[in-house]
């Protein structure tokens, strides 16, 4: 298949250039998110006292976090929207089926998606799989194809 | 024409694949962003300009601020830094990341399947007893050809 967004042109990009374009493509979560979400462990720093072992332990807790569960949900999002943006091709009318994660664990709102077909524009509106409805955030594992 | 079963087995294989990237870069990971919150040098200032973070600020530099000078400020400081270092790490695996992308556009996107068995992949789902066989299969050698 073709890429629509060209593998080449984002391998020649700097590392930087290449984090804001996939930011820009929704590839990567907005800064402004990922930063809400570093905040929430990092408010607990703000009582522990300098030179304090509980602060290098909550230090080191964030430093595991952002390598286990942050690169995983970045990773994860970064590929399925790289084929979703590639299948759309710019074409915000085309139309894409919900592939739900068939598991127990799958959250209310991801199961009522099921099967169901809509245009890219309806899903981008109604939450795209990973989208703030989704109690998995970038984590889950439903997908969108074209139908 | 591939099946649903095809498809659903081909997007395990995918989220497999992903899985165990991460899980291979994990160890590696831990110890650059530990590098990257506690010195400045390996620092790529353009991605920590990205998110807002002071290139040259480092953890124990925030440490040092008394706890009743942690404001708000000190806060957005400290998290960005944090998502600048993860940012850093996860561009220092651009290509195998890169790579991700062409497998699943190439193993799962490309599949043709009519409606009917779509709809069928689409019911069915994902699962994760499928995520884990195919994480066996990923990891198992290759066969001898005889």
């Amino acid at each position: 298949m073709d890429d629509f967004i060209d593998l080449k042109a984002l391998s020649a990009m700097t590392d930087a250039e290449l984090l804001a374009a996939m930011e820009e493509a929704g590839m990567l979560a907005p800064w402004g998110t990922l930063q809400m979400q570093a905040a929430q462990s990092v408010m607990r720093l703000t009582e522990l006292p300098p030179g304090s072992p509980a602060f290098t332990a909550a230090v080191n807790g964030i430093i595991s976090k952002e390598a286990r569960k942050g690169l995983l949900g970045m990773t994860r999002r970064a590929v399925q929207q790289f084929t979703t943006m590639n299948d759309m091709a710019g074409d915000t009318n085309k139309e894409f089926i919900w592939i739900v994660e068939g598991d127990d664990s799958t959250c209310a709102p991801c199961m009522v998606n099921a099967a169901m077909i809509k245009t890219y524009a309806e899903w981008e509106a109604s939450g795209l799989p990973g989208a703030a409805t989704c109690d998995g955030g970038d984590f889950c594992r439903c997908d969108l194809l074209p139908a | 024409m591939a099946t649903a079963d095809q498809l659903l087995k081909a997007e395990e294989r995918e989220q497999a694949r992903l899985d165990m990237f991460v899980e291979s870069i994990e160890q590696g990971a831990l110890e650059d962003i530990d590098d990257l919150l506690h010195h400045e040098e390996r620092r790529d200032p353009e991605i920590f300009a990205l998110v807002g973070a002071d290139p040259e600020v480092t953890i124990d530099e925030y440490e040092e601020v008394p706890v009743a000078e942690r404001d708000f400020n000190w806060v957005a400081g400290v998290s960005a830094m944090a998502v600048a270092a993860r940012l850093q790490v996860f561009a220092s695996h651009r290509e195998r990341v890169i790579g991700l992308f062409s497998a699943r556009a190439r193993n799962v996107n490309a599949l043709s399947l009519n409606r009917e068995d779509l709809v069928r992949a689409a019911k069915t789902g994902i699962s994760k007893a499928g995520i884990k066989a195919a994480r066996a299969e990923l990891a198992a050698p290759p066969e001898d050809i005889e």
